[in-house]
């Protein structure tokens, strides 16, 4: 049996992203045309919040 | 005035932002100083250092808006509160619609649109592994502005960016270019057939700022964060962007830019330098002695010389020196300032450490992230991009006001004969941001008269400031501009030797 080679990296021709911060980011890439997504992120409430987002990522692996 | 505050429970606004509600505030009647941070302690700290903290102080939490104004009455303390909630609801609804019409995460964001591939973060340092681990396990590139990032969290998003075979831009990455887009702080370069890798955001800007001046562009710009070299994460993300750009079909030559290697990672990056297929040009900021090149790999100790050796490889034009011109010879001759010292007020790292190296090479010493040395009169250098000087602001590329507030400090010294720093342009940088650094440079002055100003511009004409507009405003005010920030700091050294 043949093994399937990876393709390696690919960097996409057009972008399409998901801001999470500073607004000020994303304003540049709308400025260029791109297609950008900024979400409403805040912080967690509390240690406790961070704790389970924290286990939510780890279980998204 | 006394200080009024204001606490705003589990609501979220970027530093940005907030800088800015905070600069629209202070010009209103009977308001003097306002500061709009989140509520954490490094901001409090801040706050009660500036004067405006208060008791009710300690009652704010990280997730909560604090605003704080200094006021000649609580009317007008009331007045400036509501201004700035305005703007700051304005300004909201102004670039990405209502808040409460955006995908509340990452998560949601890629649910309602699946065709997403590339995730900008840039929220505080804290919380940038949740959110970039999401983003890469989902298949996208990151691209991660934020710094205070543990080193620990980023080798483990390399790793995973490695499974995944996407990028990992950062943390700390100031600028991108991916597929004629510009990410952070980027400059408005032209589309081209160089590829740049580099450690280094506005070591990126200078170079690609450069190769557009004559007449070059890039395929992609990759950003790998300061620490990619370092024993921690061992090149993970510089090895990789290399591999891709040898073989990018739409990338003829790739240069690197970066502080040197750790020892233990040097070896590795030459051999996979060596096994490069396309000609490429290195330069490692500050190696005392560089590896011997080849006929396809170039090693370069500046950052204006990597573009230049890049020029020379793809145009066949001989490759210009690094040296003062006649006429910048000229201009500096009443300049000179001997025995006086050399005060750096930079804005971007990667150009103060080369701006280091020359002037340590030819002065001797020179005082890096010294302000003590600065106070004092002696020859120093200052990142004000550094942490300790970001930490619950904008970086200075951003609040200009920052530069502007140290140069009241410090270059009032008669002994301080020679003012040397940077201006970088591009998207994201303030688009006026001479203004309060000219006003700072004319108030300085009073104290001590002839400060001399020699000035390195990292921008295109195409830049929203405009790279000839804002060289000419310095030169108005007698600021001598060099070509390149190498070419700055030899003259810089010049003068006060």
């Amino acid at each position: 049996m043949v093994k399937e080679r990876k393709p390696g990296m690919q960097i996409p021709e057009t972008l399409a992203v998901v801001a999470l911060g500073v607004e000020l980011f994303a304003d540049s890439l709308r400025e260029q045309g791109v297609k950008t997504v900024s979400t409403a992120w805040t912080p967690p409430a509390d240690a406790r919040e961070a704790r389970i987002l924290d286990m939510l990522v780890d279980l998204d692996d | 005035m006394p200080a009024y505050l204001k606490i705003i429970p589990a609501t979220y606004h970027d530093s940005v932002m907030l800088m800015r509600a905070a600069g629209s505030v202070k010009k209103l009647p009977g308001v003097g100083e306002a500061g709009f941070f989140m509520g954490s302690k490094a901001n409090k700290d801040i706050l009660v250092q500036s004067g405006l903290g208060g008791p009710e102080l300690a009652k704010a939490d990280t997730g909560d808006l604090v605003l704080s104004v200094a006021a000649d009455s609580p009317e007008s303390a009331e007045k400036a509160f509501a201004a700035g909630l305005a703007f700051l609801s304005e300004k909201r609804a102004a670039g990405a619609g209502p808040r409460r019409e955006r995908p509340a995460s990452l998560a949601a964001a890629l649910a309602a649109d699946p065709g997403l591939n590339l995730a900008l973060i840039s929220v505080p340092g804290e919380h940038v592994r949740r959110e970039a681990l999401r983003a890469i396990n989902r298949g996208l590139h990151v691209f991660i502005f934020s710094d205070n990032v543990p080193v620990e969290v980023e080798v483990e998003l390399k790793a995973a960016a490695a499974r995944r075979d996407v990028l990992c831009m950062g943390p700390d990455c100031g600028t991108g270019w991916l597929s004629g887009v510009g990410l952070g702080f980027a400059n408005e370069v032209p589309r081209g057939r160089v590829g740049m890798v580099s450690a280094s955001g506005t070591g990126m800007q200078e170079v690609a700022t450069h190769l557009a001046k004559s007449g070059h562009g890039l395929s992609h710009g990759i950003g790998v964060g300061g620490r990619d070299l370092g024993d921690a994460v061992g090149g993970s993300m510089t090895f990789r962007a290399l591999e891709f750009l040898d073989r990018d079909p739409g990338t003829d030559l790739i240069i690197l830019v970066s502080k040197p290697p750790s020892p233990a990672v040097m070896p590795k990056l030459e051999a996979a330098l060596v096994k490069l297929k396309k000609p490429a040009v290195v330069c490692l900021l500050g190696l005392p002695a560089a590896p011997r090149g080849g006929a396809s790999l170039v090693y370069v100790p500046t950052l204006v010389e990597a573009a230049r050796a890049a020029d020379a490889a793809l145009s066949g034009r001989a490759r210009e020196p690094l040296e003062l011109d006649d006429l910048t010879l000229v201009l500096a001759n009443d300049l000179k300032r001997p025995g006086r010292a050399l005060l750096g007020l930079y804005t971007g790292g990667t150009l103060a450490h080369e701006a280091e190296d020359i002037l340590h090479a030819r002065l001797g010493g020179v005082a890096y992230g010294d302000l003590d040395a600065a106070a004092a009169g002696r020859h120093a250098l200052i990142d004000l991009g550094d942490d300790c000087f970001t930490a619950g602001r904008p970086h200075p590329m951003i609040a200009p006001e920052t530069r502007a507030e140290w140069l009241r400090k410090l270059g009032g010294n008669p002994k301080v004969g020679v003012l040397l720093f940077d201006l970088v342009l591009g998207r994201c940088s303030h688009p006026e941001p001479l203004t309060e650094f000219l006003a700072a440079l004319a108030e300085t002055r009073k104290t001590n008269p002839d400060l001399a100003g020699v000035a390195t511009v990292v921008g295109t004409l195409g830049d929203s400031q405009d790279v000839m507009r804002q060289t000419l405003l310095l030169q108005g005010a007698g600021v001598v501009v060099a070509h390149s920030n190498a070419e700055a700091a030899l003259l810089a050294a010049l003068l006060v030797a």
